[in-house]
């Protein structure tokens, strides 16, 4: 999809009364026309595809003389021996497909057989075949016998962790030649595989998961209270964190990066939302933050902020949750049942803190939301779209009305309440603001590393982390205490882990 | 554009016209003359439909007052005033422990009545429509049909597999009742012998990989052998339909409406729900009427996105634009029900309308809004149970069930088979 918006000009927003409405008409800054644009395709990198290769090499075929210069050369397959080449190709995808060096094809084949008794063409034939092959279970699931891995189980643990995807021809290889356990082995592959562009799959799929990015479109922003929220800072709030999480692991930066950061991975536009001067420019690069600033560290990213409340509100409660599942790893157990849940009120008069403190009051509910609440107040200070604030914006009050535009947009909203991001952790320790309280949690990086080591072996295994787990985990977190806890030493310790090298 | 007419009671001709084969179509229902003594009896099929409204139903405007049978119409009700007699609205209705992963996991549990929604461990179970399609799915061409306005469907197979939704009004139209010609479907017999083979081919490697794994693996592998075998039977059941012509309904399918005119869409897929129904190609189907983060700017006076207004905040404001919204997804409903029974079927015909959130603002699960229509039940009133304390809403399933000619004890969290003050 190519999409082409003239950003900053609000050309055509329904909710906007026409005299409001700014558009290109009256819009008198700079600009530049696009007088057409040209799309060519399919890119074909190279012929025989890697697909094609998969699957034809090998087997004769013969080009078809085309009628015109412009059409692309088609090709006939001539097996003289089908059942020979039908094997020799079902075999080498099946490797694949099956990840293992002697792939079961024998029902594959037989089925190409029989196919070709019926009176298909090799081609049809093969096809069937194939689709069968891709039907298997073989195929469809990781097959890890209980105990230590075999090569093949962890070459394909090691590539769906890290690429997502099946083992590549070198580490099949290795497999194959036993070579794979080697603690050394393991770790040039781990620096191999990030480096691939298929690490990416990783960055994404993994922030997505731990972060909950993928839920970055579940509610939309209330466009009079939010009207800095648009495609390009929706384009950009995940890519921040994608960036700055990878950066983390390639440059083996210590856990505390996620709570607190010297630096960010900015464009333009998250720059000018965090009020961070001279970042020009569409592009992301690593910059150089100042010391009173609220921001570096994940925790005060724009995506994590928006997935972590509605579009209209924000709730302590559920940044509450969020900060301690995701960020220090605690689940906090379910409410009992037969509490009713607090219903936020946006009309202004109250806060939602002042709707939960009657909530809190009771000693059932407190033993939980000691734990719970005060994250969630300091992170209060951030708006459902990542803007600090110290007061909520409301949609009535007695509040000072504001009339922004932004980036072409009006809104509407009032000053609300001030927003009190004070409070104290579970421990006693106090804090007065959000840089405060940030500067508390940043201590308590050892439990940032075991969260992560958690997730990541979670995420590398497929399968919870339990009770037996336990020490393993604390090892590697002692492992890596040595030296800050870095996020890339975590994982060199997990691929050296019994929870990874073992079902 | 003709539409169908649902006015009357249908020639025979009408679903001949324009055929060129005689052809005998089985005698349904909907072409009883319309004079003729149309109660249900035992041997009209009986169907079954469940429609969710997964961003919620303002409960002040959807629950009346009053309970019992003298109640005041709520502005929704309203909407559907001529039914009256035919629907029983419930409040202080909800399934048991419906805390899940987020504010909107119960969505996957509205129909299955699973607990702790998208949490460690859990695992969806069957869907009521699935175990409807069960008991009568061989009998018709589609066992059941699950049908989205956007978004995900609310069916679910046994194993807790989510069966994906059907969107396109004419896609479902074109595998209702558009027969391929005789190269196409000569096409798609040789697509299901081919088909078949494929499943036979992968059923030995798969016993051998059951053989060598342990009690977990099995329980995760049985998801791919449960879906083999449901696929196994459909190929079957497909082949049996393929080579007979489809029934024929003066139709056609509109242009599909823009992208945000959710009331249109969801009036297009009703009406190609209503055409399966009375022509009964199946008798099983779900409809999710959506979810969506933009604006319905097509009804007028609507100017904020409909996910947003769900989370009104008790803002008047939101809360008058959401009513708006709602108000014509009962309208939509109406023209619905309308259908239904001008073609005879609504009296076979239970449908299950309702909310998977109580309170959409504040995500809470509790006291649902739920609609029962039509099927063989003594409606007229508002069964009002506690709204705290809440009725079990699974125990309206068995009830269902019932009614359908399942005999189960229970479903889901159910805790007794009837609801009480309902028959």
């Amino acid at each position: 999809m190519l999409k082409l918006e003239p950003y900053g000009i609000n050309y055509k927003k329904p909710h906007m009364k026409p005299k409001e409405k700014f558009s290109i008409k009256t819009y008198k800054g700079p600009g530049f026309a696009l007088k057409h644009v040209k799309i060519t395709g399919p890119i074909r990198r190279e012929f025989p595809s890697k697909g094609h290769k998969l699957i034809f090499d090998g087997i004769a075929r013969q080009a078809i003389p085309s009628k015109s210069k412009k059409s692309p050369q088609k090709f006939k397959i001539t097996s003289t021996s089908p059942e020979a080449d039908a094997a020799k190709v079902l075999n080498r995808i099946g490797q694949k497909a099956f990840r293992t060096n002697d792939p079961d094809v024998k029902p594959y084949v037989d089925l190409f057989k029989s196919e070709m008794a019926q009176g298909e063409a090799f081609e049809p034939a093969l096809i069937t075949s194939i689709s069968a092959l891709l039907c298997s279970p073989d195929f469809l699931y990781l097959r890890e016998t209980p105990g230590k891995l075999n090569d093949f189980a962890l070459a394909a643990r090691l590539s769906y962790f890290l690429n997502r995807t099946t083992p590549d021809d070198k580490l099949l290889d290795l497999a194959r030649q036993g070579k794979l356990k080697s603690s050394t082995v393991l770790n040039s592959e781990l620096k191999r595989l990030m480096k691939k562009p298929q690490f990416n799959r990783f960055i994404n799929d993994f922030t997505d998961a731990w972060l909950n990015l993928r839920d970055m479109d579940f509610t939309e922003p209330d466009k009079t209270l939010y009207p800095e929220y648009a495609a390009f800072l929706r384009y950009s709030m995940p890519k921040e964190t994608q960036l700055f999480f990878k950066e983390l692991i390639t440059s083996n930066l210590s856990v505390s990066n996620i709570v607190k950061s010297d630096f960010a991975i900015l464009n333009n536009r998250l720059a000018e939302l965090y009020e961070i001067p001279n970042v020009s420019g569409t592009h992301f690069r690593k910059v150089k933050l100042p010391a009173d600033t609220v921001r570096g560290g994940i925790i005060t990213h724009a995506s994590v902020h928006k997935v972590s409340a509605n579009g209209t509100n924000t709730s302590p409660v559920v940044r509450g949750i969020w900060m301690l599942e995701r960020i220090l790893g605690i689940h906090p157990p379910p409410p009992p049942p037969g509490v009713p849940g607090v219903e936020p009120d946006i009309r202004g008069a109250k806060t939602l803190r002042e709707i939960l403190d009657k909530h809190r009051s009771s000693p059932n509910c407190n033993s939980c939301h000691t734990k719970i609440d005060p994250l969630g107040f300091a992170m209060e200070s951030f708006s459902p779209i990542g803007v600090y604030r110290e007061n909520f914006r409301t949609k009535k009050g007695k509040g000072q009305r504001i009339t922004p535009r932004v980036h072409g947009s009006w809104a509407s909203y009032y000053v609300g309440p001030k927003v009190d991001a004070t409070g104290a952790f579970s421990d006693g320790r106090e804090f007065n603001s959000f840089n405060e309280f940030r500067n508390h949690l940043v201590q308590d990086k050892k439990l940032v590393a075991k969260t992560m080591a958690k997730k990541l072996l979670t995420f590398a295994t497929g399968r919870k982390m339990g009770f037996s787990d336990r020490d393993e985990i604390e090892r590697i977190v002692k492992v890596v205490s040595k030296n800050d806890y870095r996020l890339g030493d975590i994982f060199a310790e997990i691929l050296k882990s019994k929870i990874f090298l073992n079902k | 554009m003709t539409n169908f007419s649902f006015n009357k009671s249908i020639d025979r001709r009408f679903f001949l016209k324009g055929s060129g084969v005689a052809v005998a179509l089985p005698f349904l229902s909907a072409m009883q003359p319309a004079f003729a003594a149309s109660k249900s009896s035992s041997s009209n099929p009986k169907r079954f439909v469940a429609i969710n409204a997964p961003l919620g139903i303002h409960g002040p405007h959807f629950f009346p007052e009053q309970a019992g049978r003298d109640y005041k119409l709520s502005p929704y009700l309203e909407k559907i005033k001529d039914h009256r007699k035919k629907f029983t609205v419930f409040s202080g209705v909800s399934h048991v422990n419906q805390n899940g992963m987020n504010g909107h996991s119960s969505e996957s549990t509205w129909l299955t009545a699973a607990s702790r929604p998208g949490l460690a461990g859990f695992k969806n179970s069957i869907s009521l429509d699935q175990l409807v399609a069960q008991h009568t799915g061989a009998q018709t061409r589609y066992p059941y049909m699950a049908v989205v306005a956007r978004g995900k469907s609310i069916s679910w197979t046994a194993n807790g597999v989510s069966i994906p939704g059907e969107g396109s009004a004419s896609h479902l139209f074109k595998k209702l009742f558009v027969d391929g010609s005789q190269k196409e479907i000569d096409a798609q017999v040789r697509k299901l012998a081919k088909g078949k083979s494929i499943l036979d081919t992968i059923k030995n490697p798969t016993k051998k990989l059951e053989r060598s794994l342990g009690h977990k693996d099995k329980e995760k592998l049985d998801e791919f052998t449960t879906s083999i075998r449901a696929l196994e039977v459909r190929l079957q059941q497909n082949e049996a339909w393929v080579r007979k012509p489809k029934p024929k309904v003066d139709y056609k399918v509109g242009k599909s409406p823009d992208k945000n005119d959710i009331i249109a869409k969801q009036e297009q897929l009703y009406d190609i729900m209503a055409l399966a129904l009375q022509t009964d190609s199946t008798r099983s189907i779900t409809f999710s009427l959506g979810s969506m983060n933009a604006v319905p700017d097509n009804i007028k006076g609507v100017e904020t996105d409909w996910h947003n207004l769900s989370h009104h905040g008790k803002d008047p404001a939101k809360i008058k634009e959401l009513k708006l919204v709602e108000e014509a997804e009962f309208v939509a409903f109406n023209k619905f029900l309308n259908k239904l029974e001008a073609a005879k079927v609504l009296d076979d015909t239970t449908v299950l309308l309702g909310s998977n959130l109580g309170n959409a603002s504040a995500h809470s699960w509790k006291n649902l809004p739920t609609l029962v229509v039509g099927g063989d039940f003594k409606h007229g009133s508002h069964i009002a149970y506690d709204t705290k304390n809440n009725a079990v809403f699974a125990n309206l399933f068995v009830q269902i069930a019932h009614k359908l000619g399942i005999n189960i004890d229970s479903f889901g969290s159910s805790t007794s088979t009837t609801m009480k003050g309902f028959s």
